[in-house]
């Protein structure tokens, strides 16, 4: 039984392979953009899609359905700048992007979406940046389409109540 | 502005727009084929430090241009609005008017149709077509593609589906298809041979009935005369058969195999290869880690050959052109390039940057996928490199 299945997996190991590379081709900005996203580092971003896909591409006879591969796909790299994430944290670096400066006339919308949740600041970088819809978000975070949709909403509130504020402080200055 | 507009504004101020990167994959994958020791972080960190002085140069140019842009109230222009559409795998209709190419927008992947020159762009199946590339019936009737089904409880599965070029008469022939299915119409036109999600390979009648299963194995290819098919077993390895299963014959041993292609007249094989080495013998060593390399071999089996044999770039997906003559394929070297060589694999030129190519019916062009702009489009040239065309515009 279990030399069957490795006989299936090594027989789409190559089909496989070229559906890696023309997903890592047509998406590397948006996986690169929510990397960063994560890592708040350019550089670290950059590392952890490669480190995602450099496992992918090893690790593929475990991969048995092409249609959910994407998902897969970007749970490895939301996984792999989490782990960026994490040593450059251990390590003591600081973030080089998306950390508020007070020169910058939009630091309060930088702030706002760095004091989101993980949680929610990521599904929105996923539906808006990678475009998938809730049950996708659902398999790439592992957790129902539901709780999708709530984190959803609550990053949509919680930015649009900072743009707001916001605005009427600007109107009042 | 609607709240949606407003949050995905806020978000791309957040965060700097990459659409002008395309990722090495060169590195990805030798970093892939290398060693269990060469771990990916480190071999990450690695390039950090020679990457970090370019990446400082290329955030400055963003920054600059962002601010300049912000100046004049454009930055919403300038950044990303919404994933762009991204057009790729092309396939010349037979007779060489057409192309049909999947379009890519986000996670959603459309079947579209367009006439040579780029005009009369049209969507045949919206949303969940698969890879790999659509297939033109020989008479261009038809075509096939693959699409994935979502069931209850959110699992997929995939079918063959078929429609005419004008849109028309969209029908799913069933079969499921494994991952990534590889599948391809009898020259005549009667019958699709492709993989199930088992390992089985089967063929079915073009209107979906009759299915049976022929061989465990995958990546069917039908000899031009439409009596013979070759593939590839569990294994990898290349085997022939008659096209009623008859008379299977082992033709190579060792080494995984993809994709097969027949020489027009039927008489050589070419085979893409991961981590064959080996040459002038039907035994690949695939001990040997390697790169995609492209072999050539008689239908029989014998007079096995690289043509490639070059370690600094991985190989994919080689096409014959249409006399037999040449042979093009794909290479991940500085991002992706299609070559051109002689079919006993002298003179080799690089042709233009891209990959997925394919030879028109009559030999004169190449289409192509290139993301030179930043996104997928289809492209097509001359088959000596001159007159490259953006269809996609």
């Amino acid at each position: 039984m279990a030399v069957a299945v490795v006989r299936d997996v090594v027989r789409d190991r190559d089909e496989l392979l070229e559906g890696i590379e023309q997903i890592y081709r047509r998406r590397y900005p948006a996986f690169l953009r929510v990397a960063v996203a994560i890592t708040r580092d350019e550089q670290s971003g950059a590392d952890a899609v490669q480190d995602a896909f450099v496992g992918i591409v090893r690790s593929r006879q475990g991969l048995r359905s092409r249609l959910a591969l994407e998902a897969f796909v970007w749970r490895a790299v939301v996984n792999a700048a989490r782990d960026r994430r994490a040593i450059r944290a251990e390590a003591g670096e600081p973030p080089e992007l998306a950390a508020p400066t007070a020169a910058e006339p939009e630091e309060w919308v930088r702030q706002a979406i760095a004091e989101l949740p993980e949680r929610q600041r990521l599904v929105l970088f996923l539906r808006y940046f990678a475009d998938l819809d809730y049950a996708e978000i659902g398999r790439v975070m592992q957790v129902r389409p539901g709780t999708v949709a709530a984190a959803l909403n609550a990053g949509r509130a919680a930015v649009k109540e900072s743009l707001e504020r916001e605005e009427a402080a600007a109107w009042r200055s | 502005m609607a709240v949606v507009d407003e949050v995905r504004e806020a978000l791309e101020q957040a965060v700097p727009d990459f659409s002008d990167r395309s990722g090495d994959w060169a590195s990805v994958f030798a970093l892939a084929q290398a060693g269990e020791g060469d771990r990916p972080g480190r071999a990450g960190a690695s390039q950090s430090r020679r990457r970090r002085g370019l990446i400082a140069l290329a955030v400055a140019v963003l920054v600059v241009v962002v601010a300049t842009a912000s100046a004049f109230g454009t930055v919403r222009n300038l950044i990303l609005g919404s994933p762009s559409a991204s057009a790729g795998s092309p396939v010349w209709s037979p007779d060489g008017r057409r192309i049909a190419y999947i379009v890519s927008r986000g996670s959603r992947n459309s079947l579209y149709v367009m006439n040579a020159d780029g005009s009369k762009q049209r969507r045949l199946a919206r949303n969940e077509v698969d890879y790999p590339r659509a297939q033109w019936s020989p008479d261009g009737r038809r075509i096939a593609f693959l699409r994935g089904v979502r069931l209850d409880g959110g699992n997929w599965k995939a079918d063959l589906y078929v429609v005419n070029p004008n849109g028309s008469e969209l029908r799913n022939l069933g079969g499921h298809p494994g991952a990534w299915s590889l599948y391809a119409w009898s020259p005549d036109g009667r019958l699709i041979a492709f993989t199930r999600e088992r390992g089985e390979l089967a063929v079915m009648n073009a209107d979906g009935s009759g299915m049976r299963v022929l061989a465990r194995g995958g990546s069917p290819a039908w000899s031009p005369d439409g009596r013979r098919i070759a593939f590839t077993d569990a294994y990898s390895t290349v085997w022939v058969m008659n096209a009623d299963a008859s008379a299977k014959r082992r033709l190579t041993q060792g080494g995984e195999v993809g994709s097969l292609r027949w020489s027009p007249d039927g008489r050589k094989i070419l085979l893409y290869c991961l981590k064959c080495a080996g040459d002038s013998t039907s035994r690949f060593n695939s001990r040997l880690s390697g790169w995609g390399e492209i072999y050539v071999m008689n239908a029989d089996g014998s007079g096995l050959r690289n043509l490639t044999r070059d370690p600094h770039a991985a190989r994919c997906c080689p096409e014959w052109s249409p006399d037999g003559r040449k042979i093009a394929f794909a290479t991940t070297e500085r991002g992706g390039e299609i070559v051109v060589m002689n079919a006993d694999g002298s003179g080799k030129r690089t042709l233009a940057d891209g990959y997925a190519q394919v030879w028109s019916p009559d030999g004169r062009k190449l289409a192509f996928e290139s993301d030179r702009s930043g996104k997928g489009e289809i492209h097509v040239m001359n088959v000596d490199g001159s007159g490259q065309r953006n269809l996609s515009r």
